[in-house]
């Protein structure tokens, strides 16, 4: 992000040394396609995948790159959808539109509420059950 | 060429794997075959290798982006009239408006209702047929069932600039049949349509599949013949002349039908002659086979152009 022409680096420092927050146990995220029997494989194959794009997400978190974190959210997003995850797909197109105005105002400051909603993404995506 | 009644081929261009897995199961009972693309570069591959019936297309693409992907398919000949179907997140207006202004035929927003998704598609394929159709029609002669003049003329185009860039073989056939004035002035107008209706179905029983006939006009026949040197034009053309001349007519059993035949062929590439040059050395082959006696094949010759020497 050295880039003269890219917006200055937002500084996630002081968010990802704050604490963990304390999750209470939160009922599982269901697939609205359940019932469907053609939708079957799949929908437990994006369950399987769910770790790999938690890691993946959370990776891009801490290593600042924003445009990747940007990328695998509208992923998310698309995919939630379709799976039948309407609220994961809505929180992820959320986050994501938080990204695009962040990237789009230049701005250096941390936000609280960046974190707060990144969290809450993890926290829906660790949800998804069948 | 008739319209195949194969399944049409939808071409799915997205990076997202997710897009192609959930599509690849909520299409899977349309009568459809399926291509995947995961980026807009290896879509464009795909689009001239398989010649889709309809594109699905993404937009937001790393790389080459949907907008990308769409200028070159209308910059394509063989693939601008394919129908585009964007899939997009973006919901802007403006995007939308980008995406039709640059020749997408419908907009659908991510994330997409699939029963809305299936019944767009299933438009586009309809109208894509009948606009097929409609191509095929202006471009077969209504008598004979061949290619009319409009369609020899862009498919001779097409070939000449393949033997000029690739190399292939390539021989031109002019076919005319003898004395046919004779025939429509003793035996009717309605006669000689007949044969030539069956003069062309007689051509199109010898042909092989990779020949393209055309009624040039009147009573002649242009054969294109791809991928073929003389010597093995002389073959077909043989065919043709032998089982027209054999042929018995149920109204005029003693009446006999012949053709002249003339050709002009190359083996390679032939980078000197153009079009018009090459139609030209076939007419004149034709010439000598009716000066020579008809109801024969006469071979021609490819002429190059002179030499144009500055002064």
């Amino acid at each position: 992000m050295s880039n003269a022409n890219q917006s200055p680096p937002i500084n996630f420092q002081a968010s990802v040394d704050s604490p963990a927050p304390n999750f209470a146990t939160p009922p599982p995220l269901r697939s609205e396609f359940a019932d469907d029997q053609d939708m079957t494989e799949i929908i437990e194959a994006f369950i399987e995948e769910m770790p790999d794009r938690i890691s993946k997400l959370t990776a891009c978190w801490h290593a600042q790159q924003l445009d990747d974190l940007r990328r695998l959210t509208h992923q998310l997003k698309g995919a939630s959808g379709g799976y039948g995850y309407s609220e994961l797909g809505q929180s992820a197109g959320k986050f994501e539109s938080t990204l695009n105005t962040l990237s789009e105002s230049g701005t250096k400051d941390p936000m609280t509420g960046l974190r707060n909603q990144f969290e809450s993404l993890i926290a829906l995506c660790n949800r998804v059950r069948k | 060429m008739p319209i195949e009644e194969s399944k049409p081929v939808v071409l799915i261009i997205d990076d997202s794997e997710d897009v192609h897995r959930l599509l690849r199961i909520r299409l899977k009972h349309e009568s459809v075959t399926l291509v995947s693309s995961l980026s807009g570069k290896d879509g464009l591959i795909q689009a001239k290798a398989v010649r889709p019936s309809v594109i699905l297309l993404d937009l937001d693409m790393p790389g080459l982006d949907g907008f990308g992907v769409l200028r070159q398919l209308k910059e394509d000949g063989d693939l601008a009239n394919v129908p585009v179907i964007v899939l997009s997140g973006m919901e802007q207006a403006a995007d939308k408006v980008a995406a039709f202004d640059l020749g997408a035929t419908d907009y659908v927003t991510k994330p997409f209702e699939f029963a809305e998704l299936r019944a767009r598609l299933r438009s586009t394929l309809r109208l894509d047929r009948l606009l097929r159709l409609l191509a095929e029609r202006a471009e077969v002669d209504g008598l004979t069932g061949l290619n009319n003049r409009a369609a020899f003329n862009r498919r001779w185009q097409a070939e000449v600039d393949a033997n000029h860039r690739l190399g292939r073989a390539l021989t031109l056939a002019m076919m005319d049949i003898d004395h046919f004035k004779k025939v429509n002035d003793t035996y009717g107008h309605p006669a000689g349509d007949e044969v030539l209706a069956s003069f062309a179905s007689i051509v199109r029983g010898q042909i092989r599949s990779t020949d393209i006939a055309c009624r040039f006009g009147g009573e002649e026949i242009a054969l294109i013949m791809t991928q073929t040197t003389p010597e093995e034009a002389i073959v077909v053309c043989e065919r043709v002349r032998a089982s027209l001349a054999a042929t018995v007519w149920p109204r005029h059993p003693s009446h006999t039908v012949t053709v002249s035949i003339g050709y002009a062929g190359s083996h390679a590439a032939s980078p000197l002659v153009d079009t018009t040059a090459w139609l030209e050395a076939a007419d004149k082959a034709l010439y000598n086979a009716k000066h020579g006696g008809r109801n024969r094949v006469v071979a021609g010759q490819l002429a190059t152009k002179p030499l144009q020497i500055a002064a």
